[in-house]
C-alpha cells in the first residue's frame, strides 16, 4: 500500500506587489473578436455592409463584452513599498462572461471598469531576481485567487498562489505565497503600503532612477 | 480509462526537417516506456484521483471559434488550421454527476487537422472552478479524436501546490470526462472523490433531467 502522497513541510514565504498601468505601453489593446468574427451566427447572411456597421459599433465600445475578446496587456511593477521599480507583468486576458450591474458604487465611478470576468495567464518579470508565471481568474469587481504555474531564476521551483486585489482598472495589488524558493531578498520584503485607490510609487522609482529598480529591471 | 492515441508526431512525414542529433545521455529508443506506463510509476501510484464531467449546454455562448486562417479544403469548404483560436467556458459536474460544481474556462490554440482520424488537435490551457473549493489550472495537448493527457500547471484553495496530470476522454463535442491525478495536495473532501457515473456518450446530469 503506498504511503499517501501530502504536500511537503516546507515554510510558505509571502510577499506583495503593486502593478500600475501608466497609459504609456500601448496596453491595453481591447481586442473585440467576441463580434467582429465574419462567420458569425449573429454575422450571418448581413454581408460586407452588415459586418462594416457591427464593426462601428464595436470600435465605439457599444459593444457588449462576451466570450472572445482577447485582451493582451503589459504593465509596470513595483513592490510592495511602491519605492523599487522591479519590471513588468506581460500576459493576455480573456472574457469569459460580462455580469452587468456587478461591481460597487466607487469602481462604478472609472471610466474603464467593465464588471466582467476573465481567463489570465501571464508572468511577473522582476529582472535579474529572474520571473513568476500565473494563470487563473481575474474578475473585475473581486478579488481572486491566481495559481502560481512555474517561475524561474529565484522562482524556479516556486509553488503556490497569488491573491489579485483591484484597486482600479489600473492598478492592482498582488499577494505571493510561494513555496520551494529561497529566502526572498530584503528589498522585496520591505513594509507595505496600505493598498488604495491613490497609492502611487515614489517620484525616482516611477522615473526609474539608479537605486530605485532592481538591476536590470524589465521594461 | 487508457490512453489509446497514436501520435501523429512518431510518423515522421517531415522529411525537409531532420530530427535534431540525441545526445549521448538519451535512453535508447527501444527502453523508452509506452506514456500509459508513466501512470504506474511511485510517485503517481499515492497520487489522488479527482473525477469531473464536463458540459457544454450551449448556454454561455461557448465555445467562441475565432477563425484567423484563410485555408479551404479541396471542396472549397473553410477549413480549421493553425492559428484559431477557440476560447470556451462550461459547466462542470462532479463525477456521479449529481452536483454542478462550477465552470471550465480557456483557450485552445487549434494545432493541425488529422486526416487520419477526422480530428482537431489544440493546444489548451484552462482553468476548472470548484467553486469554494478554489480551482485547478492545466494546460496540454487537446485531440478531439482519442483521450489525452494535460499537465496540472498548479491550483488555489484545496489544490494549492498541485501538481499531476489530468486525462481527458472526449464523450461527445459537448461532453468531457477528466480523471485529475494529482499531487502534494491535502486530502480531498469525500463529496469530490466518490466513485463516477461511468462515462458514456448518454451520460444526464441529474439537474438536466428534471427538466426533461
Amino acid at each position: 500500500m503506498a504511503k499517501p502522497n501530502r504536500p511537503s513541510n516546507v515554510p510558505t514565504q509571502t510577499f506583495s506587489l503593486y502593478e500600475i498601468n501608466d497609459l504609456d505601453r500601448d496596453s491595453p489593446p481591447f481586442l473585440p473578436f467576441s463580434v467582429l468574427n465574419v462567420n458569425s451566427k449573429q454575422n450571418k447572411g448581413k454581408g460586407f455592409l452588415g459586418w462594416l456597421k457591427n464593426l462601428r459599433s464595436t470600435l465605439s465600445g457599444a459593444h457588449v463584452h462576451g466570450i472572445g475578446d482577447l485582451v493582451p496587456f503589459s504593465n509596470k511593477l513595483y513592490d510592495g513599498s511602491l519605492t523599487l521599480r522591479l519590471g513588468i507583468t506581460a500576459g493576455l486576458t480573456m472574457v469569459i462572461r460580462n455580469y452587468p450591474g456587478k461591481g460597487s458604487a466607487q469602481d462604478k465611478t472609472h471610466p474603464f471598469f467593465f464588471p466582467d470576468r476573465y481567463e489570465t495567464m501571464y508572468t511577473f518579470y522582476l529582472g535579474d531576481l529572474g520571473h513568476i508565471s500565473v494563470q487563473g481568474p481575474f474578475i473585475t469587481f473581486e478579488d481572486t485567487l491566481l495559481t502560481v504555474t512555474g517561475g524561474a531564476g529565484l522562482f524556479r521551483e516556486a509553488r503556490g498562489v497569488c491573491r489579485l486585489h483591484n484597486l482600479s482598472p489600473f492598478k492592482l495589488f498582488y499577494t505571493f505565497q510561494l513555496k520551494g524558493i529561497p529566502e526572498i531578498p530584503r528589498h522585496l520584503t520591505a513594509k507595505v503600503v496600505e493598498p488604495s485607490v491613490d497609492v502611487k510609487p515614489i517620484q525616482e522609482a516611477a522615473n526609474c532612477e539608479p537605486g530605485y529598480v532592481l538591476p536590470h529591471y524589465s521594461d | 480509462i487508457t490512453c489509446c492515441c497514436v501520435h501523429p508526431d512518431l510518423k515522421n512525414t517531415h522529411s525537409q526537417f531532420p530530427l535534431p542529433p540525441k545526445p549521448s545521455c538519451c535512453y535508447p529508443e527501444k527502453d523508452l516506456p509506452s506514456e500509459g506506463l508513466y501512470f504506474e510509476r511511485q510517485r503517481y501510484s499515492s497520487a489522488q484521483k479527482l473525477c469531473v464531467y464536463e458540459i457544454n449546454d450551449l448556454d454561455r455562448q461557448s465555445p467562441k471559434l475565432l477563425v484567423n486562417s484563410n485555408n479551404t479544403n479541396a471542396a472549397g469548404k473553410r477549413v480549421k488550421s493553425l492559428g484559431d483560436l477557440l476560447p470556451y467556458t462550461n459547466k462542470l459536474y462532479d463525477g456521479t454527476l449529481k452536483e454542478r460544481l462550477g465552470i471550465t474556462a480557456g483557450m485552445c490554440i487549434m494545432i493541425e487537422y488529422v486526416p487520419e482520424f477526422d480530428g482537431d488537435r489544440y493546444e489548451c490551457q484552462f482553468s476548472a472552478y470548484f467553486g469554494e473549493y478554489g480551482h485547478i489550472s492545466v494546460q496540454g495537448p487537446y485531440t478531439s479524436y482519442c483521450d489525452c493527457v494535460m499537465a496540472v500547471t498548479g491550483g488555489t484553495g484545496i489544490f494549492t501546490g498541485a501538481r499531476g496530470v489530468v486525462k481527458c476522454k472526449t464523450l461527445l463535442p459537448t461532453k468531457l470526462f477528466y480523471e485529475f491525478h494529482l499531487l502534494d495536495i491535502h486530502k480531498l473532501p469525500a463529496k469530490l472523490t466518490q466513485t463516477p457515473v461511468p462515462p458514456t456518450p448518454d451520460v444526464i446530469p441529474e439537474d438536466h433531467k428534471s427538466t426533461s
